[in-house]
C-alpha cells in the first residue's frame, strides 16, 4: 500500500473533534474542550458546540448529518495569530472536505509565517492553491487504486479575522451572511460571500467567457444549471476529473467523462476574497454551507439569531431549516427527525452552521492578547 | 390473490385525503406518484425503511436528484407499479 493511500485512510478514520469528547448526552458538559464553555453533545444525527469562546469573542456551532457518510467538515482555529474559521461542504464523498480541514489552514499558518504573521489576500489564496497542488498529488498517485478519488471535491469557505480586517475567501456555494446593527435599533443581513454556483446567472456568464469555444459550458439537467451537464458548482478543491484531462478517463464512471477534448480546467480552485474592516456595529457573522440557505433566508437567519440568546445558536438555525424542510415535503417536524441517514439526504442536504459573534473590545485589543482559555481549535464531530 | 394483496395494501394508502401542500397526519407523509400527472398520496413513514420503497426513491434521485419538484416527495414511476410495491410493505 503506497504512503499517500495510508494518508488518506487515516485521514478517513482517525476520530474527529481532536479537543472533543464525543458526549452522547444531549447537552454534555463538553468536558476537556479548551476554550470556553457551553453545551456540547450528540442528538441522532445533530451534533452541537452550544457556546464556545475564542480570541474575538463567543462562536455556536451544529451540524446535522444527511448522508450515508457526512461530507460536511468544519473548523474553528483562533490564538496569537488570529481567527480563522472553514466551513468544507464535500460532494462525491467526503474525503476532499476531510483533507482540507486537516491541510488549509496549516498551510495558511505556513504562508502566513513568511511574512512574520502578517496576512494579506495572497496567503489566503496561496493557501488555498498549496491544499489543491496537496489534493490533486494524491489523487494522482492513487489514481491506479482509488480512481474515482478524481471525482471527489469539496465546497471552501474560510473567513479569517486579521488585526481589523475579516477575510472572507470561497469556492463553491457555501455561506457568510454579516448581522449588522442599523441606526433605527435593527439588523440587518449583508451577504459577504460570492457563490461559485451555475444556478446564479452571473456565474453562467462568467463560464461562457472562460470558454467562448464551448456552447455547452453551462447545460440544464436534472432541474438545475450544471458545468457541462455534470455540476452545480464551478469552483472547488478536488473534481480533478474536471480540471485535468489525464483524469477524465477509463475508468471512472460514464456519467463523470467529457467526451471532447479538455483545453482548459472547466473549474477553479482560486478563491473569491473580500476584504472586510470590521465596524463596531458589525454584530455576528453566520457561516453555512449551502444545507442551511436553501431552507432559510439572509434575513430570516440573522432575525433568528439577534432575536434568541447567544448559547445555541448554530443549532438553532439548523432546527429552523429542518421545520422548514418538513414544510416543504409535507411532514411533520417530529417525523422528520425519525428518518435515518441516507433517506435523509430527499428531505435535506448535511447541515454546517458556525455563528461567529464579533466582540469589538476583543478584536480591537488584538489576538495579542488571547489566552489559554480563548486558543481555540475544533472540529466539527459526528462519527460515520 | 394478487389483486386481494393490492387491495389490501391499498387501503393501508390514504389517497388525496388531504389538500396538497398542507402537512400530513402524525407519522405519514405526502408523495406524489405518476409519470406525467402526479397524484398525492400519503403513507406511513414506516415505508420508508423499505428496501423496495427505498429503489423507488432511488429512481427518484436519478431523475431529479435531491430537488423533489412537487415540494414533497416524487417517484416518477407509473402509478401501478407504486400500488404494487407499496401493498407488498407492511
Amino acid at each position: 500500500m503506497s504512503g499517500s493511500l495510508m494518508n488518506l485512510f487515516s485521514l478517513c478514520f482517525k476520530p474527529f473533534g481532536h479537543v472533543c469528547d464525543n458526549s452522547e448526552a444531549g447537552s454534555g458538559g463538553g468536558g476537556g474542550v479548551s476554550g470556553g464553555t457551553g453545551g456540547e453533545g450528540k442528538d441522532g444525527l445533530l451534533w452541537f458546540r452550544d457556546l464556545g469562546k475564542y480570541c474575538g469573542g463567543d462562536f455556536s456551532m451544529a451540524v446535522i448529518q444527511a448522508n450515508q457518510v457526512l461530507e460536511d467538515q468544519s473548523q474553528v482555529e483562533s490564538g496569537n495569530f488570529g481567527t480563522f474559521v472553514g466551513v468544507y461542504d464535500g460532494h462525491g464523498g467526503p474525503e476532499a472536505a476531510r483533507y482540507v480541514c486537516d491541510h488549509l489552514f496549516n498551510h495558511f499558518r505556513e504562508i502566513s509565517a513568511e511574512t512574520q504573521g502578517v496576512v494579506t489576500r495572497e496567503t489566503i489564496e496561496r493557501a488555498f492553491h498549496a491544499t489543491e497542488e496537496g489534493f490533486a498529488s494524491i489523487v494522482s498517485e492513487l489514481w491506479q487504486e482509488i480512481p474515482n478519488l478524481a471525482t471527489v471535491g469539496t465546497c471552501c469557505l474560510v473567513g479569517v479575522i486579521y488585526q481589523n480586517t475579516l477575510f472572507v475567501a470561497s469556492l463553491g456555494d457555501s455561506r457568510v451572511v454579516l448581522g449588522k446593527k442599523g441606526n433605527c435599533g435593527g439588523l440587518s443581513a449583508i451577504q459577504l460571500s460570492t457563490e461559485h454556483n451555475a444556478n446564479n446567472e452571473d456565474i453562467r456568464w462568467e463560464l461562457k467567457d472562460l470558454h467562448p469555444d464551448d456552447p455547452q459550458i453551462v447545460v440544464f439537467r436534472h432541474g438545475v444549471w450544471r458545468v457541462k451537464g455534470i455540476i452545480q458548482v464551478s469552483r472547488s478543491i478536488g473534481d480533478m476529473y474536471m480540471k485535468r484531462p489525464e483524469f477524465n478517463k477509463e475508468p471512472i464512471s460514464q456519467k463523470f467523462r467529457i467526451a471532447e477534448p479538455m483545453k482548459r480546467p472547466l473549474m477553479s480552485a482560486t478563491p473569491t476574497i473580500l476584504s472586510h474592516p470590521l465596524h463596531p456595529n458589525d454584530s455576528f457573522l453566520i457561516f453555512a454551507s449551502d444545507g442551511l440557505w436553501e431552507h432559510l433566508t439572509n434575513e430570516k437567519a440573522v432575525e433568528i439569531v439577534h432575536n434568541h440568546p447567544r448559547a445555541g445558536s448554530a443549532k438553532r438555525l439548523i432546527k429552523a431549516a429542518l421545520h422548514e424542510a418538513a414544510r416543504k415535503r409535507e411532514m411533520r417536524y417530529s417525523d422528520l427527525r425519525k428518518i435515518d441517514k441516507k433517506v435523509r439526504r430527499h428531505f435535506h442536504d448535511d447541515i454546517t452552521v458556525i455563528v461567529v459573534f464579533l466582540n469589538h473590545d476583543l478584536i480591537s485589543r488584538g489576538h495579542i492578547n488571547s489566552t489559554q482559555d480563548t486558543t481555540v481549535s475544533i472540529r466539527s464531530a459526528l462519527e460515520h | 390473490m394478487a389483486f386481494v394483496r393490492s387491495l389490501l395494501g391499498a387501503k393501508k394508502i390514504l389517497s388525496r385525503s388531504t389538500a396538497a401542500g398542507s402537512a400530513a397526519p402524525k407519522g405519514f407523509l405526502a408523495v406524489y406518484v405518476g409519470e406525467s400527472q402526479k397524484k398525492r398520496y400519503l403513507v406511513p413513514l414506516s415505508y420508508l425503511s423499505q428496501p423496495s420503497f427505498q429503489a423507488l426513491l432511488s429512481k427518484s434521485e436519478e431523475e431529479f436528484g435531491f430537488a423533489h419538484p412537487m415540494g414533497g416527495l416524487t417517484i416518477p414511476c407509473p402509478e401501478d407499479t407504486f400500488i404494487n410495491v407499496t401493498s407488498r410493505l407492511q
